[in-house]
């Protein structure tokens, strides 16, 4: 029996968003958006929707039991996907943001998060597989031989195969330096592929008639370290030169994982080459002539890895927004306990919602997921803005890339972070009732736990901020948000009413400020240990930064809705909703900030000075 | 085959409906098509499918119907009439059935479906006037249906004691049953291939129609009001042992609900 949906999404939040926030509507109808209308926009999202909590929902407990299993023929995935996947395809939702010259649609970035974000939290196990598989697509259109195109990349747009990234290695994770698969140049301009990998998501599975693999390995006396890598096309089966499979190409599942959450998505060891039959394309590569891509395999990813950074971003967003929905419309229905100071209620018991303590979780969690959302869409249209510039011949385009570079790891790394946490929130709200499999809190828990780790975790995403990020271009990115940043709070202080605000506000920029003084400092000692020590801490605190000005803007867009709405209309709540949030998450989120901040500039050192004995297990 | 398939906007009941001052509050809802009329969309689709020919989806309403046909056109109608007036708002079954003849009759056609009534109001009132203006057979609440050949339906509609197996030459009207078959969704391919099909926009004076002879001023149908539904009081709970509970349920029922009266 199919189940009820139980994936919550709330449009007119996600319009807000996208129209009132980002301003989609200034790309629309403008190259290279020209095909899409604001109409178009609205009607995608609400089809979108039903296709999700028709289509996708179903499936989110029924996949998360059965689970994906290893057979002699292969892995085998929960049956109920099948048709979901098929259906995926067929209707076209794959195609959203392919530009039109590949048979798509050619939207903008920030709706095709928007569409994500309205599909992925529906069963995230599920959507991993489009969502990989999509990815993989769009390097080998970025940077394939058209060859390699036709070949490959159409087969997985149109879902007759599916796409994974593997880099992991047993020994290799977050340093792919140490990957050891290696690549041996053929007489015929391929190359035979050896060596295992672990944790591949979607590395073998039933879904598609092919999977085209995108394998980090290392060419035959290649240098050390992740210089000497390459990118290579490594499909599961051989293809025919019309692209339909033919016969198997040595890579074998070896194993799938059993793991806390997102079950429906097979997490598979796989072993390349074990018979020495694997063959592979070096991605690039035109036929037998050298392609210029050897060692140019992690910028290559790195192509891949920011889209997949974000799709993490849509993914904890997602999740994130479904477990708050849920657990607000649980707090509406369970009753529980008289309102304060009643205690002898004639009333019987109050609906939880009436409690301020689950108020304030609910309206931390609404603050959270609107302040991610703000930020995910931020990010996605500063790639659409490029594209704009781009078309529109001033050419700036690469500029406003640079400056979403500098986004990247807070869009992973925060986003993830706070999924687990609204999550787990959204548990609490339901009490016991969230602990059992009666609810889907729990499932939604222990699908959360992933984001942090995969795709870079996110201590390694706050050194791509420290390490990297805030000096890339002399600093240049960093200077330029701080001015916007400045600009904004001038602009603040003329508004009625937000004087608090902007004080936590500029309290928050000011101690930042101080700790970019302050890593400055310890660069020019060397003592970058200390930089590494503290990197979470700053990606917390400039996130909070990002996202409490992001929702404060929201706010000021807000304002005039609100007053133009008949008070105690729905709109009109709608919009104190949106201006509550902002404020919220301002005055009881915003203000960790400066204290995230003493705590770097302190030059609190115990983690470093203690003895590895000192932590203890006997020294 | 050419078929011609009335559509509503209506409310999506979905969500929390409320009434204010007798009317219903109209911010902050979304609109959808009236399900049964998806019913009916799908089955005109179907035929489509089978025998060839055009679907032509029409709705009367404000701005917003807009939406509804983009979404019937996304779902493979071939073309849209949006009748939108000022003038034709509140009207009755009967002004609804005299716009939608006249709609009709622009053109060709061998089919009307329509759904059995509408979700808002329930009324289901539109489809039979518009079969009578018409001058055509209608058969109501069709739950299966069958066309070997495309001057004939072979239907199954649901009567009061069970089902009537019918047989029905073309022209004529068939109102859709829920269980007719299961609507199929708009497609993002089917959305953005809706963008080049005609949607015509047309007045009542485009139809030939006096604003008085529709709209509130031609209505035989006036709503006095609105009211919310009563909340459905809590359900009890019974437990214990078996034979106990059962005498007790027994007892509530004959003595308080009183159903064996
Ligand atoms: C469900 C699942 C799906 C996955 N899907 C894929 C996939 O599709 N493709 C793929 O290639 N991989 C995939 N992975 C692998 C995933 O990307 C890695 O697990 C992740 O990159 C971390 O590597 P690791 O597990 O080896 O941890 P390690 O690298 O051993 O890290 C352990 C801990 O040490 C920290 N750490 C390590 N090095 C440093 C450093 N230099 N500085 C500071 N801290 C450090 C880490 O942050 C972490 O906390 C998947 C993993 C899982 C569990």
């Amino acid at each position: 029996m199919p189940e009820v949906s139980v994936f919550k999404s709330d449009l007119r939040e996600l319009e807000f968003a996208l129209f009132e926030q980002v301003k989609l509507g200034r790309l629309l109808g403008k190259a290279p958006f020209q095909n899409l209308s604001e109409a178009d926009a609205r009607l995608i999202l609400k089809e979108a929707h039903t296709f999700s909590a028709e289509v996708i929902s179903p499936t989110l407990r029924e996949s998360d039991r059965a689970g994906c299993h290893l057979t002699p023929e292969g892995v085998r995935v929960p049956e109920a996907l099948k048709a979901v996947w098929t259906q995926y395809y067929a209707n076209g939702w794959n195609t959203l943001t392919l530009p039109e010259s590949q048979g798509g649609q050619g939207a903008p970035q920030v709706l095709g998060a928007a569409v994500g974000e309205l599909m992925s939290g529906a069963n995230t196990g599920f959507y991993m597989y489009p969502g990989l598989s999509m990815a993989a697509a769009s390097v080998i259109r970025e940077i394939g031989s058209k060859a390699q195109q036709e070949l490959f990349a159409t087969k997985i747009e149109s879902g007759a195969s599916a796409g994974t990234m593997v880099l992991t290695e047993p020994q290799a994770g977050s340093d792919l330096g140490l990957i050891t698969t290696k690549a041996t140049p053929q007489p015929d301009g391929s190359y035979l592929i050896q060596g295992n990998k672990i944790f591949i998501s979607g590395g073998d599975h039933d879904l598609a008639e092919n999977i085209v693999h995108l394998v980090l390995a290392r060419i035959d006396g290649a240098s050390a370290g992740t210089r000497g890598l390459s990118l290579f096309i490594v499909p599961r089966r051989r293809v025919n030169p019309d692209g339909s499979p033919g016969a198997p190409n040595d890579v074998v599942c070896t194993k799938v994982e059993h793991k806390l959450g997102i079950n429906a998505s097979a997490t598979c060891a796989l072993a390349f080459g074990a018979e020495g039959k694997c063959i592979g394309w070096l991605v690039g590569q035109d036929g037998a002539k050298s392609g210029g891509q050897e060692g140019e395999g992690l910028r290559n990813m790195f192509l891949m890895m920011n889209r997949a950074r974000i799709a993490v971003g849509v993914q904890s967003l997602s999740l994130a927004s479904t477990a708050y929905l849920n657990a607000l419309a649980y707090a509406r229905t369970r009753l529980q306990g008289t309102p304060l100071g009643d205690r002898k209620s004639s009333q019987g018991p109050v609906a939880i919602l009436a409690h301020p303590d689950v108020r304030r979780m609910l309206l931390e969690m609404k603050s959270t997921v609107e302040g991610c959302r703000a930020l995910l869409y931020y990010a996605a249209g500063l790639e659409d803005q490029a594209a704009a510039l781009e078309a529109d011949g001033k050419g700036r385009g690469a500029e406003q890339l640079d400056y979403l570079g500098l986004f990247i790891p807070m869009v992973k790394a925060y986003l993830s972070d706070s999924a687990v946490h609204v999550a787990s929130l959204a548990m609490q709200v339901y009490g016991g009732a969230g602990y059992t499999a009666e609810f889907p809190a729990e499932q939604y828990l222990r699908d959360a736990r992933i984001f942090p780790i995969y795709e870079g975790t996110n201590g390694i995403q706050a050194l791509d901020l420290v390490g990297r990020k805030l000096n890339q271009n002399n600093g240049a990115l960093t200077k330029r948000y701080l001015k916007e940043t400045a600009a904004f709070l001038e602009a603040l202080k003329a508004q009625k009413g937000y004087t608090a605000e902007g004080k936590a506000l500029a309290r928050a920029v000011a101690a930042l400020q101080e700790v970019l003084g302050h890593y400055l400092k310890l660069g020019m000692l060397g003592k970058l240990d200390e930089v590494a020590l503290t990197a979470t801490r700053f990606l917390e605190a400039m996130a909070k930064i990002v996202v409490a000005r992001l929702l404060l803007e929201g706010a000021l867009a807000a304002e005039p809705l609100l007053k133009a709405a008949k008070p105690g209309s729905a709109d009109a709540q709608f919009y104190q909703g949106k201006i509550a949030a902002a404020r919220f998450y301002a005055r009881n989120i915003l203000p960790t900030v400066p204290g995230l901040c003493e705590m770097i500039t302190a030059e609190d050192t115990l983690a470093l000075d203690l003895p590895d004995g000192g932590f203890a297990l006997g020294g | 085959m050419n078929i011609v398939v009335p559509i509503k906007s209506v409310i999506d009941v979905e969500l929390n409906i409320r009434v204010q001052e007798g009317k219903i509050a109209k911010d902050g809802m979304s609109y959808i098509i009236s399900k049964w009329d998806e019913n009916a969309i799908e089955a005109a689709l179907q035929l489509k499918e089978k025998h060839g020919g055009e679907v032509t989806v029409v709705s009367v309403g404000p701005d917003r119907a807009s939406e509804s046909l983009r979404k019937a056109l996304a779902m493979g109608a071939d073309k849209a009439v949006h009748v939108n007036d000022p003038a034709a708002e509140d009207s009755d079954s009967f002004g609804f059935a005299k716009i939608l003849a006249k709609v009709a009759q622009r053109g060709p056609f061998d089919l009307i479906i329509t759904g059995k009534q509408a979700q808002d109001t329930d009324m289901g009132g539109t489809g039979p006037i518009l079969a009578e203006l018409l001058g055509l057979p209608q058969v109501y609440n069709v739950i299966k249906l069958e066309s070997d050949e495309p001057s004939t339906l072979k239907l199954n509609r649901l009567g009061h004691q069970g089902q009537e197996m019918v047989e029905l030459k073309l022209p004529a009207l068939i109102a859709a049953n829920d269980s007719l078959n299961e609507p199929r969704l708009a497609s993002l391919r089917g959305i953005m291939a809706a963008k080049k099909k005609p949607l015509d926009v047309l007045k009542l004076a485009d139809l030939g129609l006096s604003p008085d002879e529709v709209g509130a001023k031609g209505a035989r149908v006036r709503t006095l009001e609105f009211q919310p539904p009563k909340r459905r009081a809590a359900g009890k709970k019974f437990e214990g042992d078996a034979e106990e509970v059962t005498r007790k349920v027994m007892d509530l029922l004959a003595n308080e609900a009183k159903i064996f009266a």
